[in-house]
């Protein structure tokens, strides 16, 4: 049986990438598979059991298959595209460079060089497995031979670790006062566009004479829009309602979840989301503006708006959080679309499309 | 109808656009796959996006939405992006202030400790390195007081280059002075209902003006709107709840989605446009209407501008003059419109064609 190691920017906890590669691994331990982690950059936080990329220099096997996970730009993958291993490239999705140019124009550099690499890949890479068919299309643009959707292999369990007390007791305040709790969840980040949430949070506010909160979970991306979040909340005096929660722990996270009215996502750019995922299952209904990848992981699971304007974005805020019919259907549909992205069928997808070049997982899956 | 059963749609599809005043509007291209969903959620998905849609209609006219709001959401959005991350004249000089005070090389390191000795230590190697460093201080600091003498120069020659080609002044200053030369449509509107009458999605009326076609268009049932560049008009409106937006024409074709609209009428300013920049919003109209979506062009007659003495000064000072009605025939015939009519106005020309089917956006090629 050939090895399959994995190599990821960083292995720390709320990193989608990162948790990504590690429920990959435990997958293909559950087939008898050897794996391993290497990383980039060895974190203080980081989960256990990662080690650093240059020492693979050392640990290497011939007949490996090296699975690297890109969604930002590493020497790993220069790394990796100067070697003879089977290279098999995850695809999570580049945000495009003009996102960031106007608050850092390094990260936004860093997005350039992600793409070449990406791109340098192509010739080099044997299989390529893409979260979305959104990303699979622009593998397709740039090259890459031999692609398989797996969407994000998420774990459920996370979110049995129990509730936060005070998060719970915080939304259920406001909702006894008659205030709507309405929830995003990802970094402070242009392309997330966190700060259309805040205007159309305003706007409902104002046009439903109401008194809506709006947490924001996630950790700033440049403390220039953070600052600026902060400001345009201030300006349109819905700084009280806006709820900035900056690195929760699971138990919070899951409070977020189950406590909240609705996720609304007016994310302009997206490889998959995540947080729908997660939305999906705490059963929690999603608004979301209709971008790059939504549409996808959503698939009739939410209500999509077409415009990406703060009324719209109200309207649909207001819909979502008080008609209990739709509400009841959309949390039907979401349980069906759980069924799609459970975490044991995106591993059935993960063994069938590496089964081309390991082909034990293929009689593995058979026999599971 | 379900959103899923034809064609993949866009954002805006609707008839819409987006408002992103942060990021700007390039996500056109995306959300162009979409997933197979079953025909019953599909329908009752679409049946909610749909009333969510009338309502927000509903809301926009009840003045949920209005141009000053607009206008300050667009404010506020500028001011708060870090100083030189824009693209106005006050984010560049933001930046050449920061760079002209980041450009001074300052060779007096700070020496403070809080080890004992350190402090001397450092001291002692500050002075016996100074005759070293400073000599590459020195021409340094040189070398960036000149660079940034030339940035300025530089910047001062561009500014003056800038400001003799900008079109865009000319034809605010000289718009005015055009208005008397159109048609009053409070008398003469018929023939522009007639042609955007039969529309019931979404229609744009460029350079709007108080809304009066706005608000008559509405009163036939067409779901239209206006933009105009002037701020003042918008908010003495020709009647209450119009959907009346204050916006660059060029900077609101971007915000649109490909086949968003289902008729245009560009009118005003665009006369005094230079010739290219015409094209280029013809052309821009082109892609955003729908197959079957009318666009009309109201536009001066030449033979009228170049001879009436009330406009002597527009003649020379815009960077443009109207086009014929053959050439906006020929215009509108190269962008691959059908039907192509010119009906007489006044001192002005209505110029109109349909857009023809989905092949002939592809094959639109710009003049």
């Amino acid at each position: 049986m050939r090895r399959i190691l994995q190599f990821v920017p960083s292995l720390v906890p709320g990193d989608a990438t990162g948790m990504h590669a590690m429920m990959i691994g435990k997958a293909l331990e559950a087939k008898g598979i050897e794996t391993k982690i290497y990383v980039e950059e060895v974190k203080k936080n980081q989960i256990a059991g990662a080690t650093r990329f240059t020492s693979y220099a050392k640990d290497h096997r011939h007949d490996d298959i090296v699975i690297y996970h890109l969604a930002a730009p590493s020497a790993i993958a220069d790394f990796l595209s100067s070697r003879n291993e089977t290279i098999v490239v995850v695809y999570h999705n580049i945000t495009p460079a003009h996102f960031f140019e106007k608050w850092d124009q390094v990260a936004a550099t860093g997005q350039i060089w992600a793409r070449a690499q990406l791109s340098r890949l192509a010739p080099r890479a044997s299989l390529a497995l893409p979260v979305s068919k959104y990303n699979q299309e622009e593998l397709i643009e740039l090259g890459y031979g031999r692609s398989e959707v797996v969407p994000i292999l998420l774990d459920p369990s996370i979110f049995a670790s129990g509730s936060d007390s005070n998060v719970d007791q915080a939304l259920h305040e406001n909702r006894q006062r008659g205030r709507a709790n309405f929830l995003f969840v990802g970094r402070l980040v242009p392309n997330k566009a966190q700060h259309n949430l805040i205007a159309a949070l305003s706007a409902y506010n104002k046009m439903y004479s109401e008194d809506a909160v709006l947490h924001l979970v996630g950790r700033p991306f440049s403390k220039e829009y953070f600052k600026m979040l902060k400001n345009v909340a201030r300006e349109l005096g819905v700084n009280e309602n806006v709820n900035f929660a900056m690195g929760v722990s699971a138990e919070e996270l899951s409070s977020y979840y189950k406590g909240s009215d609705a996720l609304v996502c007016l994310s302009e750019h997206e490889g998959f989301c995540v947080p729908l995922l997660e939305a999906m299952y705490n059963d929690l209904p999603i608004a979301a503006y209709d971008s790059s990848a939504i549409a996808e992981t959503l698939e009739g699971a939410g209500i999509l708006t077409k415009r990406n304007d703060p009324v719209t974005s109200a309207v649909a805020m207001r819909r979502i959080s008080t008609d209990e019919e739709l509400r009841r259907y959309l949390r039907h549909q979401m349980s069906n679309r759980l069924e799609q992205l459970s975490l044991q069928a995106s591993r059935q997808k993960l063994y069938k499309a590496l089964a081309i070049l390991e082909p034990s997982l293929a009689e593995a899956e058979v026999a599971s | 109808m379900s959103q899923w059963s034809d064609e993949p749609k866009k954002p805006g599809s609707e008839g819409e656009h987006d408002i992103d005043f942060l990021n700007g509007s390039s996500r056109r291209a995306e959300s162009e796959s979409r997933p197979p969903i079953d025909s019953e959620t599909a329908d009752y998905i679409a049946r909610i996006e749909m009333e969510i849609e009338a309502e927000v209609k509903s809301k926009r006219s009840q003045g949920a939405f209005p141009p000053a709001f607009e206008r300050r959401l667009k404010t506020i959005f500028e001011q708060l992006v870090p100083p030189g991350a824009g693209n106005s004249r006050r984010d560049f000089e933001a930046l050449l202030r920061s760079s002209d005070r980041a450009a001074y090389f300052d060779i007096d390191v700070p020496i403070a400790s809080q080890k004992p000795g350190v402090a001397r230590l450092k001291k002692l190697l500050r002075m016996t390195q100074a005759w070293y460093l400073n000599y590459l201080a020195q021409q340094l600091n040189n070398f960036s007081t000149n660079l940034m003498r030339l940035l300025y120069v530089f910047d001062a020659r561009v500014t003056k280059l800038e400001k003799s080609a900008d079109s865009r002044a000319e034809v605010r200053s000289g718009g005015e002075f055009l208005k008397p030369c159109y048609p009053d449509m409070r008398e003469t509107d018929g023939p522009v209902l007639q042609l955007m009458g039969q529309h019931t999605s979404r229609v744009l009326v460029a350079d709007c003006g108080d809304g009066y076609l706005v608000a008559r268009l509405r009163e036939s049932g067409v779901d239209c709107y206006g933009i105009d560049s002037f701020g003042d008009d918008l908010e003495k409106p020709f009647a209450p709840h119009l959907d009346l937006r204050w916006q660059e024409l060029r900077e609101h074709f971007e915000e649109i989605s490909n086949g968003a609209l289902s008729g245009i009428l560009l009118q005003g300013s665009i006369d005094l446009l230079p010739a290219n920049e015409k094209l280029d919003l013809a052309t821009e109209a082109g892609r955003t209407l729908c197959p079957s979506g009318v666009l009309a062009v109201l536009s001066i007659d030449p033979v009228f501008f170049d001879s009436s003495p009330d406009l002597a000064v527009q003649r020379d000072v815009a960077p443009g003059r109207p086009f014929a009605a053959e050439t906006w025939q020929f215009v509108f015939s190269r962008l691959g419109f059908s039907s192509i009519s010119v009906t007489k106005m006044g001192n002005s020309n209505l110029i109109s064609g349909l857009k023809q089917g989905e092949h002939a956006k592809d094959s639109a090629a710009r003049p």
